[in-house]
């Protein structure tokens, strides 16, 4: 029923496509694509340098065209009036036009012994944050004394990357705002779902120099090796002996899931077939968390879009609209403008995520797949049902259309996951990730050539996080801040 | 103790002093330097004053000021509001035992303590805080001096008790500012806590310290 | 806002005798205060002060209507209320006990309460309370306390307070808010007082002529250390030097001894402490109760302008009447998945308990900022929460589940308010609110408000402005 044959869009048509052919390199593009707020406040309302653009399009041009030979000539100006060019700010990465949007170390920013690549500062630094400490006045000493500081250097990023602080204390951290654990629905008693699995998976994939595209690829579930007094071991979870259960005890009481029975898969194990495993997309924590009870799972998928692609969509970012979306599947008048503005790109993203259950004592479990779900959904509107049944909604990611899974009529989480990870997005969120925990902060406008040289390399070297951290700490932005 | 505040001025993860071993020149300067946050924070109290991670700081009433562990049954009673009895008795009374004994709850490792927060930290597990501080926030600074006080002063306690680990002059009467004792307590710090050697005007800065009447003894200028 | 220390000092110094302060002016205004009390889970209205009485509706057996007799109206309130459901209660999944009458509220505070209908734009839990607290991004993403910290706590020591969690917890998203309007996160109000100061009561607290030598020499050689001048440009060392300078005039107000909820060795509890205890008897193992101890604390001794607070998601089992019985069920207001009459019964019993405790403090309490003035005088509690519960139940079921649904309405409590008063109303035949006249007040059937007009009306209650606000002068009438 779902034609594959669609023409698909590679980038995102209309004003974003035509800045990025401009400023392809620019932070704004480069791994991404320009947020609607680049020209607008909230669209249609223009900003200041929208206003510009708006102010030297050629009206005998198309309007895209008319862009790109517009943004040339309102380089040099300060639309916003923040004290540096709407250039500077497109270079920094900055948004010219937020006067409250600046470059913190602009240009003319006071020079210093702190431009300066320092080893001794790059050892301090690396260890507090891979190794957790600081290090100790010998081991100072013998970098100061060292031939060849580098390398000293990066043995001993090896041994931080190798200790159980850095692989149980430290990583973990990334993913709590990605996970949003809830202990009242998460642990031994009345529980829905077990985020153990989620944080035991994140933590595998960024660790020990694996592949980073697993945390959206993996068809395996990765579990702790014991419950004794020292860090635990992580290994993957062999399906030959069944999908991974719940505890079974902790702290010497029975787990229950939330109604009191003895917890299962249902609730605090995992239930998905490996055909139908996309990572972090799909486990059961994720699902029971953001989907719930939803027919159309928006939250789902705006969660994934922020948490693994670094677009925040509420804040016009990462927009691809498909024509003639949204379909508003489930008549919540989304099909008007301003909705529709991110609804042509949130709702398709939406649609793979429709085939699994979120909360759901009916097919099998939470967080289970169902591929008929969206007709088959007993608290939804038999109306919409019959809707999702004619308008065979297609799903799509970055203006790409999603084939359906193999075998079945049902657009693939699967498929939208492994291409998800193989996006520049992708790369330069998990970048950012390492980058911000590293130096502090995010990159700042004279970071933005080392940061994308870092998120590319990090494609180049296999999406290994420790290859990564490598190339990172030899950077200014690490060493020379 | 004293000296130990003293010597966390700039609180962040490093303090370079001695000249560069290379160095390439390049523009302009980042704005924002790393914030040494909770556990890294009790980690280096832990190593420089030889001090078990639990006993870095404990708050005046009995609990940790900050940590990280894994979540264990009573922390997670503690956190929906049961004090300590009840939270054994509630233990005890689900484990269908006559006593309470205590074990993991939650297999993950989380920062804990009245003052993780304070010190850049987050409690996933039992708070539903995902994201730490971006940067210190106006209850940082107190709680930083918490730590920093309770691990020096235990640490003094314990030297006085001996045997000594840090503080070789804990147990003088009196200590004057500019005497050896003084400069060699100011440069062991130095090294255990920052790694580096002190300058000579910064030992004059600290040694000032106790520079008092009536002096100080060698535990308070500890 | 800009809080430095000299302004900072300035309030603190004046604020010595907490009373002596004067009327601390805003462009012509006075202090305000919000509360921000927090229905974690999804408050229902219709189950508190817009119930719809079986009688009224034609499709009571299938929708959530209360019985006649259920639906209570006291002497000389236009609004009504649920009374305690024993009977359902008692036919619970998990014993549960009610220890407040929603009468008693407004009976006690009828006059100032407004009813104001609404309608949530997401039915997730954290995208839901997210938006309960910015307003659907009115504001640029600032949420409510954030706000009203900006425009009102210039010279207070800790001027936006947030005890709440989930997505009543998140600070806003606009990074451009000034530092001193962030809101400071309090995970638990037991403790939270000893991160007040940097000494006091510690089993090693030093001499404070020591103490102050010591710090003395920290900031020589803050100054004039290598590391130090190296990044002096940076904003993280100037900012880091400013916090030193805000937590010494913190200290210098023994914030310790005024925010205590406990006795603790070698420290002093607060005078109110006693006052406290009567009024919140758990209040050193009810979170809940902490919090609005603390609250109180925190508006009374001029330090905060802008507080959240919220029951937990965990359970909360308390005695009464030599019976142990749940008060806080799981997952707060969300239990109403498993029993949502009683959910919502006990859930709100024990929010508006808790409130009612607050506000009488409140309301005998002079304002620190405006002598002659009740802080109650100069505040709204705003009650919030991310969206309302599914109206249908099986025919005739007394005890069943409900999901999330957007349709709903909020309870705001203030002298500034009108008060005694409904905007908007309630379909019985669907049980569906809907909206009304923002400048008349007149019904609006087919209509409705949305997060946004709540936030504009709890602003332009307390004098506070933004660009894109939205009017609603009916609610003053």
């Amino acid at each position: 029923m779902f034609t594959l044959l669609l023409p698909a869009l590679a980038r995102p048509p209309g004003p974003a496509a035509a800045v990025c052919d401009v400023y392809p390199d620019e932070p704004l593009c480069s791994g991404s694509v320009a947020p609607c707020t680049l020209c607008h406040v909230l669209p249609p309302t223009l900003n200041p340098y929208g206003t510009a653009v708006l102010g030297e399009l050629d009206p005998e041009l198309s309007y895209s065209e008319g862009v790109i030979a517009a943004l040339p000539y309102i380089e040099a100006a300060d639309s916003d009036g923040d004290g540096q060019s709407n250039l500077a700010e497109l270079i920094a990465g900055t948004s010219p036009g937020d006067e409250l949007s600046v470059n913190p170390s602009p240009e003319d920013a006071p020079e210093g012994s702190g431009a300066l690549y320092d080893p001794e500062f790059a050892f301090r630094r690396l260890m507090t944050a891979f190794c957790g400490h600081s290090p100790t006045y010998d081991e100072v000493e013998e970098l100061r004394s060292a031939s060849d500081p580098a390398t000293l250097l990066h043995a001993q990023l090896d041994r931080c990357l190798e200790s159980p602080t850095w692989r149980h204390e430290i990583v973990p951290r990334f993913a709590d705002e990605r996970i949003r654990p809830i202990a009242s629905l998460g642990t031994c008693v009345s529980m829905m779902a077990n985020f153990e699995f989620d944080y035991h998976l994140f933590t595998w994939a960024m660790t020990e120099g694996r592949d980073a595209r697993e945390l959206l690829t993996a068809d395996y579930y990765v579990t702790s090796s014991d419950q004794g007094s020292s860090y635990p071991e992580l290994r993957v979870h062999d399906d030959s002996a069944g999908l991974p259960y719940p505890p079974a005890q902790r702290a010497g009481i029975s787990c229950t899931d939330v109604r009191g029975f003895p917890a299962t898969n249902n609730a605090g194990g995992q239930t998905l077939e490996p055909a139908h495993r996309a990572g972090m997309f799909t486990t059961q924590w994720f699902l029971t968390l953001n989907t719930q009870a939803s027919y159309l799972p928006r939250t789902t998928a705006a969660a994934a879009y922020r948490s693994w692609l670094g677009f925040e969509i509420a804040a016009y970012e990462g927009m691809y609209p498909i024509d003639g979306e949204p379909l508003d599947i489930d008549r919540k008048s989304i099909d008007v403008q301003p909705c529709a503005q991110c609804h042509s790109t949130l709702d398709p993203l939406s649609y793979a995520f429709a085939h699994y259950n979120g909360v759901s004592l009916i097919f099998g479990g939470n967080g289970s797949y169902n591929e008929n779900r969206p007709i088959e959904l007993f608290s939804a509107d038999p109306a919409i049902r019959e809707d999702w049944a004619a308008e065979a909604p297609v799903a799509a990611l970055s203006g790409e259309l999603i084939p359906t899974e193999p075998g079945g009529d049902a657009p693939s989480v699967v498929e939208l996951a492994r291409r998800a990870a193989e996006s520049d997005a992708f790369a330069r969120n998990l970048t950012s990730i390492l980058f911000e925990h590293a130096t502090g902060g995010p990159p700042e406008g004279k970071d933005q050539a080392e940061f994308r040289a870092l998120w590319m390399g990090l494609q180049d070297g296999g999406y290994s996080i420790d290859a990564m951290a490598h190339d990172l700490i030899d950077t200014h932005a690490f060493g020379a801040p | 103790m004293m000296l130990l505040l003293a010597l966390t001025a700039c609180n962040t993860d490093a303090d370079p002093e001695a000249p560069p071993v290379a160095v390439v020149d390049i523009s302009t300067a980042r704005s924002t330097l790393r914030w040494k946050r909770n556990r890294a924070l009790q980690n280096d109290l832990s190593r420089a004053l030889a001090l078990p991670l639990e006993e870095v700081c404990t708050e005046v009433d009995g609990s940790v000021c900050a940590t990280v562990q894994r979540i264990r049954y009573l922390d997670w009673l503690a956190s929906q509001g049961l004090d300590p009895q009840e939270a054994l008795q509630e233990c005890a009374a689900q484990q269908g035992t006559a006593t309470c004994q205590d074990d993991i709850w939650i297999d993950l490792y989380s920062p804990l303590g009245a003052h993780t927060v304070s010190l850049g930290g987050n409690s996933p597990f039992l708070g539903e805080q995902y994201q730490p501080l971006a940067e210190p926030g106006l209850t940082t600074p107190m709680a930083l001096d918490r730590m920093l006080l309770s691990a020096c002063g235990e640490r003094a306690t314990r030297d006085l008790a001996g045997p000594i680990e840090v503080f070789e002059h804990v147990g003088l009467s009196a200590i004057t500012s500019g005497s050896i004792e003084a400069e060699q307590t100011v440069s062991t710090l130095f090294r255990r806590l920052l790694a580096r050697d002190p300058e000579a005007e910064e030992v004059a800065t600290v040694t000032a310290i106790a520079d008092t009447t009536p002096p100080m003894s060698g535990e308070q200028f500890a | 806002m800009s809080l430095t220390r000299r302004t900072l000092l300035g309030a603190l110094t004046a604020g010595a005798a907490a009373a002596t302060l004067p009327a601390f002016a805003f462009g012509g205004q006075q202090r305000r205060y919000l509360i921000v009390i927090g229905g974690p889970g999804g408050a229902n209205i219709l189950d508190s002060f817009l119930p719809v009485a079986h009688s009224e509706s034609a499709n009571a057996s299938v929708l959530s209507t209360h019985f006649d007799e259920d639906v209570l109206q006291p002497a000389g309130s236009t609004l009504r209320c649920v009374a305690p459901l024993v009977d359902a209660i008692e036919s619970s999944l998990i014993p549960m006990r009610v220890r407040y009458e929603q009468a008693t509220f407004l009976q006690r505070y009828g006059s100032m309460t407004t009813v104001m209908t609404c309608e949530g734009s997401s039915v997730n839990h954290r995208v839901g309370q997210v938006r309960a607290m910015n307003g659907n991004t009115i504001n640029r993403g600032r949420t409510i306390l954030e706000t009203v910290g900006l425009a009102h706590g210039d010279g207070l020591a800790l001027p936006v307070v947030n005890m709440m969690g989930g997505g009543l917890g998140e600070s806003g998203t606009d990074s451009s808010l000034p530092i001193a309007a962030r809101q400071l996160s309090v995970q638990d109000p037991r403790t939270f007082a000893m991160g007040t100061h940097g000494s006091l009561g510690l089993e090693h607290a030093p001499d404070p002529g020591h103490l102050a030598r010591a710090r003395a020499a920290r900031e020589s050689l803050d100054q004039s250390s290598a590391f130090a001048n190296r990044f002096a440009h940076t904003s993280t060392l100037q900012r880091w030097a400013s916090l030193r300078q805000l937590a010494l005039a913190v200290e210098d107000q023994d914030l310790l001894t005024k925010l205590l909820l406990r006795e603790l060795p070698n420290l002093t509890t607060p005078p109110e402490l006693e006052l406290l205890q009567q009024t919140f008897p758990c209040l050193l193992t009810d979170v809940f109760e902490a919090q609005a101890a603390l609250t109180f604390l925190l508006l009374k001794n001029g330090l905060t302008c802008s507080v959240g607070l919220a029951p937990r998601n965990g359970t909360l089992q308390v005695e009464i009447d030599g019976v142990r019985a749940i008060e806080n069920p799981q997952l707060a207001f969300d239990y109403s998945h498993n029993d949502h009459r009683v959910g919502q019964n006990v859930m709100w019993a024990r929010t508006l308990r808790v409130a009612d405790g607050l506000i009488g403090l409140l309301e005998q309490t002079e304002d620190p900022c405006s002598p002659g003035q009740t802080i109650l005088d100069n505040s709204v509690v705003a009650f919030l929460t991310e969206f309302g519960r599914g109206r249908e139940r099986p025919a005739d079921a007394l005890v069943y589940g409900s999901g999330h649904f957007p349709n709903n309405g909020v309870v705001l409590v203030s002298p500034l308010l009108g008060g005694n008063r409904l905007f908007g109303g309630v379909d019985p035949d669907t049980c569906l609110t809907y909206g009304f006249d923002p400048i008349t007040g007149e019904d609006r059937p087919g209509t409705h408000m949305e997060e946004g007009d709540v936030f504009s009306g709890i602003c332009e209650a307390l004098g506070v402005d933004f660009p894109g606000r939205r009017s609603l002068p009916c609610l003053f009438t």
